[in-house]
């Protein structure tokens, strides 16, 4: 599956503005292997943090063994527990309810509501935007 | 269920059986680590001072046998002396004895009737019985009799024998037994273990220490007394008195029976026996409730009412020496339960804590709607420490609890909700006067974290640092802006730990590149353990400039005057 890539020019300019990301902490849930990399390699580059889970199940054994993220970014479509009742589970919990999810797949403004996600992109668009979002969430 | 309940009291009725049935082994052993527990503090200085193990063994096991046997020859002798003298002492006896007959003393005369109405009536008994005694001729004595006499005599000696070998033998491995003990429970619990053996030597060691200092003292100012009312014998009660402190609730009765009977023999009058009796009242009144609880420390670790059942039980089990037993198994039992997960209900059952932590049982009596009871809790609470602490003690612990029982979904938002509320009315209820005082606007401006607790949590600091200026709950961007608008020289943010801080990062982090100057104070309410020093480091990391755990350190915190709270120094501090 294609995925968001940096344009050259976006990455010279978030490389030069390098975000300080002040201890920021991401999960990042996808079970494409190239596609986890691409995004966990990009938010690490502006400083982040990053955890990577290769499923919805695996993401929720890592906040109960206490795993304390400041953002989750997570696919949809994904084998064992999907994005959907991954973020079902984690809006449904007052532990991790406050936690800002960002999902990286096309959803109407409907659907957004429902799951109660923060926010959603195309995981073929830009990462431009998604980065900026993503420390916008974060607070830096 | 009912086949666990089986079990445990299977296994309970075994290790008791084992006890009873192994008492002439199991006896010499408790005693020998008993004086162990004595002597291993003198021992282990004199090796501090540098002498080899040898010579201060020997110094030690001299000196405790050298006192044990002039006391004994002391006490024997005075002993022997004393039921010479008695012979002489019954006309004074007899005399008393007709007083109270004669019902000179009021009650007591009518005691004395009634027991002589039935010796009357038990010596008619005995004269009319037709006489039965057994006359046995005079026989020759073997001599395997003769040896099992022989024996019996030499029972105690060889008794006293074997407890000198097996403290000798305690004392002198000590690091090897705690060794083997360590690697009798598993390498794997050596930390539990270790804990465990420093524990149960430190409190015995210092109890059995302690105590005999007191109990020499104790000893040394009856034979005084005793010494000026003019009792014979004053030594020989002062040392009893002193020794049979060292038992448990029935030691002190004797020891104030045993003189007052002789002052009552002896004296013709009564004004001795009652300054006997007053003297040794008002000696042990003083030491057990103003000497003990200073030179003891407040407590042993056990409980008053498990240390008179379990002193019952052993005297059961182990007869007079299992009184003297009792206290220090009790400690060990009440130490090795609270170390031991499995064996966790010993602690429960001896340890002097109190059933619930004091958050635990507010928290509780809140939940079961008894506010009346968790409110008299907190005044009670407020009363013997004060408001600040009380709140940091106990109010603050429980919103915890609440906050910990809704993230893990055991109550339901409406009851943490109403909790909530009988808390800030509780509160209410127990604030002093004081802090209801308005103050000044100290540029402080509070913000809740996440949820209603972390408003309540502010309203509490408020309580206790007047000023601040608290805004409502609102979305986390919209605090941040309405923050960032007043541009206050300080902000606090109150969080309830929970498993989540993301939204007080957030708020640290936004604020902090806003508002650079502005000093950002988090007040974390949980424990400083280790997720809580996690929490607080990725909160600094953030731009938290301090990140306080309790109230007390809030208001301390905030009183530091905004130009001194360098931002920059501390993110240097805290910068990865």
């Amino acid at each position: 599956m294609n995925v968001a890539k940096l344009s050259p020019a976006a990455n010279d300019t978030f490389r030069s503005a390098k975000v300080k990301a002040n201890g920021c902490k991401v999960l990042v849930v996808d079970d494409e292997d190239a596609s986890r990399d691409l995004l966990a390699g990009a938010l690490e580059d502006e400083g982040y943090e990053v955890v990577r889970a290769e499923q919805g199940a695996r993401a929720i054994s890592f906040l109960k063994a206490g795993l304390d993220p400041d953002l989750i970014l997570t696919d949809l479509q994904m084998p064992v527990m999907s994005g959907w009742e991954l973020c079902k589970t984690l809006k449904s919990s007052p532990a991790w309810r406050s936690i800002p999810v960002v999902v990286l797949c096309g959803m109407t403004p409907q659907q957004r509501g429902e799951l109660m996600v923060e926010d959603a992109f195309e995981k073929l668009s830009d990462l431009e935007p998604i980065l900026r979002r993503i420390a916008e969430l974060c607070g830096v | 269920m009912r086949r666990v309940r089986l079990g445990l009291i299977a296994e309970t009725a075994l290790v008791i059986g084992i006890l009873a049935v192994g008492k002439p082994v199991l006896v010499p052993i408790a005693l020998a680590f008993y004086f162990a527990f004595l002597l291993t503090p003198m021992s282990a200085w004199l090796e501090r001072v540098g002498l080899p193990r040898v010579v201060s063994l020997v110094t030690v096991m001299g000196l405790a046998l050298g006192a044990f046997i002039t006391l004994s020859s002391v006490l024997v002798a005075q002993l022997a002396d004393l039921a010479a003298q008695m012979h002489s002492y019954s006309t004074q006896m007899s005399q008393k004895v007709a007083t109270i007959r004669h019902g000179q003393i009021g009650l007591l005369s009518t005691f004395s009737d009634a027991f002589s109405d039935l010796g009357r009536v038990l010596s008619s008994q005995v004269s009319s019985t037709p006489d039965t005694t057994l006359r046995i001729a005079p026989q020759t004595v073997s001599l395997g009799d003769q040896l099992g006499e022989l024996f019996h005599l030499l029972e105690p000696a060889a008794f006293v024998g074997i407890v000198v070998v097996l403290t000798i033998f305690v004392l002198a491995r000590r690091e090897d037994l705690r060794g083997r003990l360590i690697r009798l429970v598993g390498p794997q619990n050596v930390t539990v273990t270790t804990r465990t053996i420093n524990e149960v030597a430190k409190r015995i060691s210092h109890f059995l220490l302690t105590q005999s200092y007191i109990n020499a003292g104790f000893a040394t100012v009856v034979a005084f007394g005793l010494y000026l009312i003019g009792m014979p014998y004053a030594l020989l009660w002062g040392v009893l008195a002193g020794l049979l402190r060292f038992v448990p609730l029935v030691g002190a009765l004797i020891a104030v029976m045993l003189p007052s009977l002789v002052a009552f023999a002896v004296f013709p009058g009564w004004s001795e026996t009652i300054m006997t009796v007053v003297l040794f009242v008002a000696l042990d009144i003083t030491v057990a409730n103003f000497v003990e609880p200073v030179v003891l420390g407040r407590r042993m670790g056990v409980s008053s009412l498990a240390l008179l059942i379990s002193t019952l039980f052993w005297t059961w089990l182990w007869g007079p020496l299992g009184l003297v037993l009792a206290t220090p198994l009790t400690v060990c039992a009440a130490v090795v339960g609270r170390h031991s997960e499995a064996l966790s209900f010993l602690a429960v059952l001896l340890g002097d804590d109190p059933g619930l932590n004091a958050e635990v049982n507010f928290y509780q009596r809140v939940l079961a709607h008894a506010n009346d009871e968790a409110q008299r809790l907190a005044r009670r609470q407020v009363a013997e420490t004060s408001f600040v602490e009380t709140l940091d003690s106990m109010v603050v612990p429980a919103l915890s609890l609440m906050a910990r029982d809704f993230t893990q979904q055991t109550i339901d938002g409406p009851s943490a909700e109403r909790v909530l509320r009988d808390v800030a009315a509780i509160v209410d209820q127990v604030q002093p006067a004081s802090s209801v005082e308005s103050a000044n606007d100290s540029g402080v401006v509070g913000v809740p974290a996440e949820s209603n607790a972390d408003v309540l949590l502010l309203r509490l600091v408020s309580l206790v640092s007047p000023g601040i200026t608290s805004l409502p709950l609102m979305p986390r961007d919209v605090l941040a802006q309405e923050v960032t608008r007043r541009a206050p020289p300080c902000v606090l943010i109150s969080a309830l730990h929970s498993e989540s801080s993301a939204n007080a990062r957030f708020l640290c982090r936004r604020l902090s590149a806003q508002m650079p100057n502005a000093r950002i104070v988090v007040l974390l309410a949980s424990n400083p353990d280790k997720t809580g020093a996690e929490t607080a480091a990725r909160l600094r990391e953030a731009g938290a400039s301090s990140v306080v755990f309790e109230l007390r350190e809030a208001r301390e915190a905030l009183q530091v005057a905004p130009a001194h709270a360098g931002r920059v120094s501390v993110l240097a501090a805290s910068s990865r």
